[in-house]
C-alpha cells in the first residue's frame, strides 16, 4: 500500500487512530465524540505528516502503526524544539507554535520538552547501533503500543520486543544521564 | 560496538534482570569474562534498571501521554482544583458542574449580587500556560462581544489570589442539547425552535466575524424555559485582533467537526453551519450522521461517507428538511448555504409533516379566559389582555397541552360564569380564569384553574406584586397549571415561556398597550397603537417586536382606507425592515415586509418569499397563515391553497370570526358560493355585529342573483359599525346591480361628502361605477387606486365585481402595473 494513495492512506490513519483509542477505551467511557479534539490533535498530526511522505510503504496495517508512531516522535520533537526557541526568542516571536497540538502538549512541562531533544539524539544514537531497538522503544514509547501490537508493527516476536524495550530503556537512560553515555 | 556484541549485551543483560539483584553482577562477569569493556556496560545499564525503568515511566506520563489518549491516566473525578468550598474574590464555590478539554466549570454564588454564576477555571495542568491563559482571556472577549440572547453572558474575568486565571458567566438552570438527544426522539417542530435559536446566535457572532467552531449538543444548553444559549467559546476564531489560532490548526470536536476543519484548512462561517448540520441530523434522527467504533472511523466517515439519508431514519419528515440538512452537510463549503440566512430561507420550503388528527385528551387541553380586568381605570384593560395572551403564548409551550389558541379565548371576556359550555365549545377540559387590579405599580393577579366537567378549583393563587415582577408572575402561573394538569415534565418540558425581546418593562407594557389598540382596527385604535409602539421603541430602539407592530398599524391604517396607501408605504416599509434587521427570526416582522413588498412595491416573489419565512418561524401561528392568504395567495390567484390556509388559521384558532369570515371570502374568491355562504353564516353566529362578515354574505348574494339580499347584507354591514368608503362602495355597488341606478349614485354622491372629513380610497368609487357598468370613469379611479397603492387593488384578479371588466385593454395594463 502506498502513502500517495491517499483513500487508502485514510483507511490506515484511521486504523491507526482507532488503536490509539482502544486503550482508551478500556479505561474510560466508550468514545462518544464529545472529547474535545485536544487528545486527538496529535495523532492527527501524524496522519498530516504521513501523507507527506509520499515514497514510504507501508507492508500493513501493524506496520503503519510503527510508523505512526516514529511520526509521532517527530511531531514532539518539533513541537518541543519550536516551542524552545520561542521561549529563546522572547514572545513575539514563534508564539503561535502548532495550535493544533498546542492544546493538549502545551501540559507538557517546560523540562520535559528538553528531555524530548535529548531524547531524540539519544534515539539517533541508539538508531546506529540497534535499529531494531530504536523502532521498538518508539513504538512503546511514543505510540502508547502494546508488547504484543509492537511485535506484529516490527515483525519480531514479544520476546525480542520485552528485551528491546529494556534495553533501550536502560540504554536511553545512561545516554541521558551520564557524563560519559554508553559506549 | 558490533551488531553480535550488541546482541550478546541485550541477552545478558535480559538474563540479569531476571535474576535476584545479589547474582547480577557475578553472573554479568562470567558472562562477559572474554571483554572488559562489554561488562562494564553491561554492569552499567543493570544498574541503571530502576531509575531507567521510572524515568522513563514518568516521562512518558508527563511528556507523551496528555497526547497520546490511551496513556492518560483515569479521568479526575471530583474537584480537580480543590475550589469547592471556597472563596474566591466575591464567589463561594458550590460544586463542580463539568470539566472539559480546557477548563473546569464550578457553580458559585455572586455575594455582592445574590445570584448564581458559573466559574470557568483553567485545567490543573494548564493553568500557568500563558497560550491558554490567553486563550481563556479569547473566550471571555468573544462571548462578551457577542450580547445576545442566545449566547451565554459572561459577567467578568478574574484571578484567583494565587494566580489562576478565571471568567464568571451566567448560571442558567437546564439541559444541554446533549441531554435532551439523549432523552428520547423530539419533535420536529422543537427541533426546528432549537435550530432557529441556535442561529440567531451563530448569526450574531458571525457578523461580528467570530466563528464558533466547536458546536455540539454539549456546547448547546437548552434553558429551563426553553431559551437555547450557546456555551463555550473557547475555541472561537474572531477575524480582529489578536489571532493565536493559526490557519491549518485543527480544534473542535471529532463528531462534529466540519471536513475543512479536520483537514486543517481555512474555517468560516459554513463550518459553523456544517457542525449546526451535524447538530440538527442527530435531534431529528437521535444519532449523529457520521459514527463509527473510534473518533478514526468518525474523521474518515465525514471526509469520504455520505450519512445515512435522514428519510430512511425518520420516514415522517417533511422531504425538504431533510434536503435542507443534505445541503448544510456537503463536504465541501462552496456547496453549502452560503451563510445562515441562506439556511433560514431553505427552512421556509420546509412544511410542517401532516400533523396528527387531533386526539382531544381533555385532561391536557386549556383556554385561558380573559382576565377581568379589576382597577379602577379601564384603560389597564390592555394589561389584562396582554398577561392573557402572553399567558396563552407561554402555555402553548409546553409539549402535551393543547392551549385553544390566543384570541379565540377573548371572545369570551363577557361570558357568564358558565365555563362548562366554554369548555364544550372550545373542546378542552380545563379553564384558566382571573383578574387582575392595577393601582400605579401595585398589582394584584389572582388566577383560578378549573376543571370543567367537575366545576371544581384545580388551583387558584393571588399574586401581590409590583409590577416588575410581572414576568415572574407569568412564569408562576404557568408552572402552576402545568403542575396541576399533571403533564409529565422532565426538566426540559418544564414551561417554555415566550420569547420577549426586551428585557425593559416599560418598553414591553408600551408593547402591550399597542396591540390591545391595534386589535381594536379602528382608525382611532390604530392611531393610539402607532404611538405606543413609537413610545415602546422610544425605551428600547432595538425592540424588535415593538417595530412590527408598528408596521402592522401602518399596514392596517392602509388596509381599511383611513389613509392612503402612499402614506403608509414609506412609514411601513421602514419598521417592517428595521424589525427584520433587529430580529431576523421574529415571524411578526415578515408578515408586515410581506405585505409591504405585494401591496407596496408589487413584487409578488418577495411577499412570497417573506411570509414562507414567517410559516417556517412560527408555523403555529394562525395569524402567519391568515396574512398569507389576505396579502399574498389571493391576489396571485392561488385560491385553493388560500383556502387551505385560512382554513388552517381557523384551525389553530376555532372561534376567530376573522378567520371565519376570512374563509367565507376565500370560497367567494375561489368561485365556492355554497361554501362561502355557509362560512359567513357560520362567522355571523359567532359574532353577528362583526361588520366584515355581512360583507361576505353580501357579496355572495350578488355572485348568486339575489339583489335585494345583497344590498339587505351591506345595509346591515353599516348598521352594526360606522359608514366607511368601504361598506358604502359595497352597498353602491349593489344597488346598481339591483338595478337602483339613482340609490347607487347617491352613494357616489355620499362618499364625495365624507371625502370632505377623511379619507376615501378611489377603490371603493371604482366598485361603485363597476356596478353601474361605468367602464370609463371605473378604469379612471382604478388608475388613481394603483397611484396610490391601494391596498384592495391586490385582489383585482379575485374580485368578481371587477372581472366584468377583463375584456378591456385598460384592464390588462392595470393587471400589468400591479406586477401580476
Amino acid at each position: 500500500m502506498r502513502a500517495g494513495d491517499t483513500g487508502a492512506f485514510r483507511d490506515l490513519y484511521a486504523l491507526v487512530y482507532a488503536h490509539l483509542h482502544r486503550l482508551a477505551h478500556q479505561r474510560r467511557r466508550q468514545w462518544d465524540g464529545n472529547d474535545t479534539i485536544n487528545t486527538t490533535a496529535l495523532v492527527h498530526e501524524v496522519y498530516l505528516k504521513l501523507v507527506k511522505q509520499e515514497d514510504a510503504e507501508y507492508d500493513d496495517a501493524s506496520h503503519f502503526f510503527g510508523v505512526a508512531s516514529r511520526a509521532m516522535r517527530h511531531v514532539l520533537i518539533d513541537y518541543a524544539r519550536q516551542r524552545r526557541a520561542a521561549r529563546r526568542g522572547g514572545a513575539q516571536v514563534h508564539v503561535p507554535l502548532d495550535e493544533s497540538i498546542m492544546g493538549s502538549a502545551g501540559q507538557i512541562p517546560l523540562e520535559r520538552l528538553d528531555d524530548l531533544i535529548s531524547l531524540d539524539r539519544a534515539l539517533e544514537r541508539l538508531e546506529a547501533i540497534s535499529e531494531r531497538n530504536c523502532r521498538i522503544f518508539e513504538c512503546r514509547f511514543f505510540g502508547g503500543m502494546t508488547v504484543e501490537e509492537t511485535a506484529r508493527a516490527q515483525s519480531v516476536g514479544t520476546a525480542t520486543v520485552k528485551r528491546g524495550w529494556a534495553m533501550a530503556q536502560l540504554w536511553l537512560y545512561r545516554a541521558l544521564h551520564e557524563e560519559t553515555g554508553p559506549a | 560496538m558490533n551488531q553480535a556484541q550488541w546482541e550478546k549485551l541485550e541477552r545478558v543483560v535480559e538474563q540479569a534482570l531476571s535474576m535476584p539483584e545479589d547474582v547480577r553482577v557475578a553472573f554479568l562477569e562470567e558472562a562477559f569474562a572474554d571483554d572488559a569493556m562489554l561488562c562494564r556496560e553491561a554492569v552499567a545499564l543493570i544498574n541503571g534498571e530502576k531509575p531507567a525503568f521510572s524515568f522513563f515511566d514518568d516521562f512518558q506520563r508527563e511528556a507523551i501521554a496528555p497526547v497520546v489518549p490511551g496513556l492518560q491516566g483515569p479521568d479526575t473525578l471530583g474537584d480537580p482544583l480543590g475550589m469547592v468550598g471556597r472563596r474566591i474574590q466575591h464567589y463561594d464555590v458550590e460544586e463542580k458542574l463539568g470539566e472539559g478539554g480546557m477548563g473546569v466549570v464550578y457553580r458559585a454564588v455572586d455575594r455582592r449580587l445574590q445570584r448564581r454564576v458559573a466559574l470557568k477555571f483553567l485545567s490543573p495542568r494548564l493553568t500557568r500556560d500563558p497560550l491558554a491563559r490567553l486563550r481563556l482571556t479569547q473566550e471571555a472577549k468573544a462571548a462578551s462581544a457577542l450580547d445576545h440572547p442566545n449566547i451565554c453572558t459572561v459577567y467578568d474575568i478574574g484571578e484567583t489570589e494565587t494566580g489562576q486565571l478565571y471568567i464568571a458567566m451566567a448560571y442558567y438552570e437546564g439541559r444541554t442539547l446533549k441531554e435532551i438527544i439523549e432523552a428520547g426522539p423530539i419533535p420536529v417542530a422543537e427541533v426546528l425552535q432549537y435550530t432557529l435559536q441556535m442561529m440567531r446566535g451563530m448569526a450574531r457572532a458571525h457578523r461580528h466575524d467570530i466563528i464558533h467552531r466547536d458546536i455540539k449538543p454539549a456546547n448547546i444548553l437548552v434553558t429551563d424555559d426553553g431559551v437555547v444559549k450557546l456555551l463555550d467559546f473557547g475555541i472561537a476564531r474572531t477575524g480582529a485582533g489578536l489571532n493565536f489560532t493559526r490557519t491549518g490548526a485543527t480544534m473542535g470536536t471529532t463528531g462534529y467537526m466540519s471536513p475543512e476543519q479536520i483537514e486543517g484548512d481555512k474555517v468560516d462561517a459554513r463550518s459553523d453551519q456544517w457542525s449546526l448540520g451535524v447538530v440538527l441530523y442527530e435531534m431529528l434522527a437521535g444519532c449523529r450522521p457520521f459514527v463509527a467504533q473510534h473518533a478514526a472511523g468518525v474523521i474518515y466517515a465525514i471526509l469520504n461517507r455520505a450519512p445515512e439519508p435522514l428519510m430512511t431514519l425518520r420516514p415522517d419528515l417533511p422531504p425538504a428538511l431533510a434536503q435542507v440538512v443534505d445541503r448544510m452537510l456537503c463536504k465541501a463549503a462552496g456547496d453549502r448555504y452560503p451563510d445562515l440566512a441562506a439556511v433560514l430561507e431553505a427552512l421556509e420550503g420546509v412544511q410542517q409533516g401532516p400533523t396528527p388528527a387531533a386526539t382531544p385528551d381533555d385532561r391536557r387541553s386549556i383556554a385561558v379566559l380573559p382576565f377581568q380586568n379589576m382597577s379602577s381605570d379601564p384603560e389597564n384593560a390592555y394589561f389584562c389582555d396582554g398577561l392573557t395572551e402572553e399567558l396563552i403564548n407561554a402555555l402553548a409551550q409546553v409539549k402535551d397541552l393543547r392551549v385553544a389558541v390566543r384570541r379565540s379565548a377573548l371572545t369570551f371576556r363577557d361570558a357568564g360564569p358558565d365555563l362548562k359550555a366554554i369548555g364544550a365549545r372550545l373542546n378542552v377540559g380545563n379553564v384558566l380564569t382571573g383578574s387582575v387590579r392595577k393601582a400605579g405599580r401595585r398589582l394584584r393577579v389572582t388566577a383560578r384553574l378549573v376543571d370543567v366537567r367537575t366545576g371544581f378549583n384545580l388551583w387558584s393563587e393571588r399574586f401581590d406584586r409590583v409590577l416588575d415582577d410581572v414576568f415572574a408572575i407569568q412564569d408562576e402561573i404557568t408552572l402552576s397549571i402545568v403542575r396541576n394538569l399533571q403533564i409529565q415534565l422532565v426538566r426540559k418540558e418544564k414551561e417554555k415561556l415566550v420569547k420577549r425581546s426586551t428585557e425593559n418593562l416599560e418598553a414591553y407594557t408600551c408593547y402591550l398597550q399597542g396591540r390591545f389598540y391595534w386589535n381594536k382596527r379602528t382608525e382611532e385604535g390604530l392611531r393610539q397603537g402607532i404611538h405606543h409602539f413609537e413610545q415602546a421603541i422610544a425605551q428600547d430602539p432595538a425592540y424588535a417586536r415593538a417595530y412590527a407592530g408598528l408596521a402592522d398599524c401602518w399596514m392596517m391604517m392602509g388596509f381599511y382606507g383611513y389613509i392612503s396607501g402612499r402614506k403608509v408605504h414609506p412609514r411601513a416599509k421602514e419598521a417592517a425592515l428595521k424589525a427584520c434587521s433587529l430580529d431576523p427570526f421574529l415571524a411578526e416582522a415578515y408578515l408586515a415586509l410581506g405585505g409591504v413588498r405585494g401591496i407596496h412595491d408589487r413584487d409578488w416573489a418577495g411577499a412570497e418569499a417573506a411570509f414562507q419565512r414567517a410559516m417556517t418561524l412560527d408555523p403555529g401561528s394562525p395569524q402567519v397563515h391568515h396574512m398569507y392568504v389576505g396579502w399574498c395567495l389571493v391576489p396571485t390567484g392561488r385560491y385553493d391553497r388560500a383556502i387551505e390556509e385560512e382554513a388552517e388559521a381557523l384551525r389553530l384558532d376555532p372561534v376567530s370570526h376573522v378567520y371565519n369570515t376570512v374563509l367565507a371570502y376565500a370560497y367567494w374568491w375561489a368561485g365556492d358560493f355554497d361554501r362561502a355562504a355557509a362560512q359567513a353564516r357560520q362567522a355571523l353566529s359567532l359574532n353577528p355585529y362583526f361588520w366584515l362578515a355581512h360583507t361576505a354574505l353580501g357579496l355572495v348574494y350578488e355572485q348568486t342573483e339575489r339583489p335585494d339580499e345583497a344590498v339587505a347584507a351591506f345595509k346591515q354591514a353599516i348598521a352594526v359599525s360606522v359608514p366607511t368608503p368601504r361598506t358604502l362602495g359595497m352597498l353602491g355597488h349593489a344597488l346598481a346591480r339591483a338595478g337602483k341606478e339613482a340609490r347607487a349614485r347617491a352613494v357616489l354622491d355620499k362618499m364625495d361628502a365624507m371625502a370632505q372629513t377623511q379619507y376615501v380610497s378611489p377603490f371603493d368609487r371604482a366598485i361603485v361605477y363597476a356596478g353601474l357598468d361605468d367602464r370609463d370613469r371605473a378604469f379612471q379611479s382604478l388608475d388613481e387606486a394603483e397611484a396610490e397603492h391601494a391596498f384592495w387593488l391586490i385582489f383585482l384578479r379575485a374580485d368578481h365585481r371587477l372581472r366584468c371588466l377583463q375584456d378591456d385593454p385598460r384592464y390588462g395594463a392595470l393587471s400589468k402595473k400591479m406586477g401580476f
